[in-house]
């Protein structure tokens, strides 16, 4: 049968572990907005938490995705910033800048952020909001998976920023997934002192391939790596990039006296964390943590990509056909596995 | 002959150190480290600056499309006045700007003495964050014309923290 020219495909979560590709209508522009046909969408640890075990904004039925690329399809009345044909990427949220929030310089934490709809679709359609401020083009030398790398690449600006990472600091990154990858790669654009704690052998063969050093915790304890990595057993910096409360807490007794802690994992609401006050009054080690971004950091990463358009080739390490979805997901922290992609160009 | 004037200018800024007292040294952290032939030193091998060293040297900001940033007001040192600080040898060839990621970027020294290029520490009056390249960041006065063919912009260097001077 001839596709319907005025419908797409869609990859919904129907149900807890359960995605469908089914057809939806291509929505209609309206003015200032951009119709984008995607390219590339990669696959974040919310969007796999949400397909697993459920997430309290991501409630079946609904469509996941945010990491996003693609090519402008439709321009909407009054964009004149962009044509059809450019390859874009846009900050799957823009905040409002003029609550108090904002005004205080925190707007990732905006209560009135303007959303773009999940992007595992053919097509996604871009408020003007995110159109005026949060939409920019990519330069040729980056690639479509690497593209996607925008929206983690600011999460992880703001958390490198909230940990206050300075040059000649020491750094320790606890996990090495995707983001502690991108954490690391930043890190280590400033300070050459960065260590990777991963306890995935194949994993962290990955992260060794990015350049990166790594110490696995199960083969000795981290702080022995710690000192034969800077001489002393802590680090100025250290940044947590998993959900676990227990690696969470040891890893506050690494961070160096004046140094930073930064819990950029997240916890369930209502987890709490044992912390020496010894530590924190004493030692003046400080407690922070990093969620999301803000517009800034969308734009910063944008750069930092285009200025550095090759540093993050490897943090993309599977591509699967938009028809595979389902069983990307499935397979999404495999083990050796960093970042998944998922590209369009079977869809059309 | 031009090393006879190179030893000139080292002779020249020792001189002048020698005559107006001791020579600066850092009581912050190390932010800028200059190397190769400089004749004022301060640390073995080089000058070392903090960043209130490089606030007391000539300020200048201009505004500039930023390749990566879009326009943007930069301000900081021109290289010119660094190297006329520290004193180089006339016959010195190229200043080596050096990242923090190891990366080398060259700049001919006749272009560093002509041209307005920065070692920025501030993007629209504010200090420059790492996001953008900070603390230190090379910047090119592209709003002169011909500079950008001179100096591509994969040439502005980030997260500056060294300068080496070459013969």
């Amino acid at each position: 049968m001839k596709p319907n020219p005025n419908e797409m495909q869609i990859a919904e979560l129907v149900a807890l572990g359960k995605i469908e590709v089914r057809t939806a209508p291509i929505p209609t522009v309206g003015e200032g907005e951009l119709l984008l046909a995607t390219r590339a969408v990669g696959l974040c640890g919310t969007d796999v938490k949400a397909f697993r075990r459920g997430h309290p904004y991501f409630r079946p039925p609904c469509i996941l995705g945010h990491e996003l690329v693609g090519a402008v399809r439709e321009v909407g009345a009054g964009v004149d910033a962009f044509t059809v044909g450019d390859r874009v990427v846009c900050a799957p949220y823009v905040e409002c800048g003029g609550c108090p929030t904002c005004r205080r310089g925190v707007g990732e934490l905006c209560e009135h952020k303007a959303f773009v709809s999940g992007a595992l679709q053919e097509y996604v359609l871009l408020p003007s909001e995110v159109v005026r401020q949060g939409t920019f083009l990519v330069p040729p030398e980056i690639s479509d998976g690497v593209a996607t790398l925008a929206e983690p690449l600011a999460c992880a600006w703001n958390g490198i920023e909230r940990a206050d990472v300075r040059e000649g600091d020491t750094v320790l990154i606890v996990g090495g997934g995707p983001m502690g990858a991108l954490l690391a790669l930043l890190a280590k654009a400033i300070t050459p002192h960065v260590l990777v704690s991963e306890i995935s052998a194949p994993r962290a063969a990955q992260l060794r391939r990015l350049g990166l050093a790594v110490a696995d915790p199960a083969e000795k304890p981290i702080e022995e790596a710690l000192a034969s990595a800077f001489g002393v057993p802590t680090a100025h910096r250290v940044l947590v990039a998993v959900g676990a409360r227990d690696v969470a807490e040891a890893s506050i007794a690494r961070t160096a006296p004046g140094g930073t802690f930064l819990l950029f994992g997240g916890l369930p609401k209502g987890e709490g964390l044992a912390v020496d006050a010894f530590a924190v009054h004493y030692l003046e080690v400080s407690i922070v943590g990093s969620f999301g971004f803000r517009l800034e950091h969308f734009r910063d990463a944008v750069a930092w990509m285009a200025r550095h358009p090759h540093a993050l080739d490897g943090v993309v390490t599977a591509s699967v056909p938009f028809r595979d979805t389902a069983a990307a997901f499935a397979r999404a922290g495999e083990p050796g596995a960093l970042k998944t992609v998922i590209r369009f160009d079977d869809a059309r | 002959m031009k090393r006879i004037l190179g030893l000139g200018v080292v002779i020249v800024s020792l001189v002048a150190v020698a005559a107006f007292g001791q020579v600066p040294a850092p009581t912050g952290d190390v932010v800028l480290k200059l190397t190769g032939a400089v004749a004022l030193q301060n640390t073995e091998g080089g000058f070392a600056f903090d960043l209130d060293m490089l606030k007391a040297l000539p300020f200048v900001a201009y505004m500039v499309t930023d390749p990566w940033l879009g326009d943007q007001v930069y301000g900081g040192v021109r290289l010119a006045d660094l190297l006329a600080y520290i004193g180089v040898p006339a016959d010195a060839k190229t200043v080596v700007i050096v990242a923090s990621d190891e990366k080398e970027f060259p700049v001919a020294m006749k272009d560093a003495l002509y041209y307005p290029i920065l070692i920025a520490y501030t993007s629209d009056g504010n200090p420059i964050k790492a996001s953008k390249g900070g603390p230190l960041k090379l910047v090119y006065p592209y709003q002169i014309e011909g500079m950008e063919a001179l100096y591509a912009p994969e040439q502005w260097s980030w997260y500056v923290i060294e300068i080496r001077i070459e013969f």
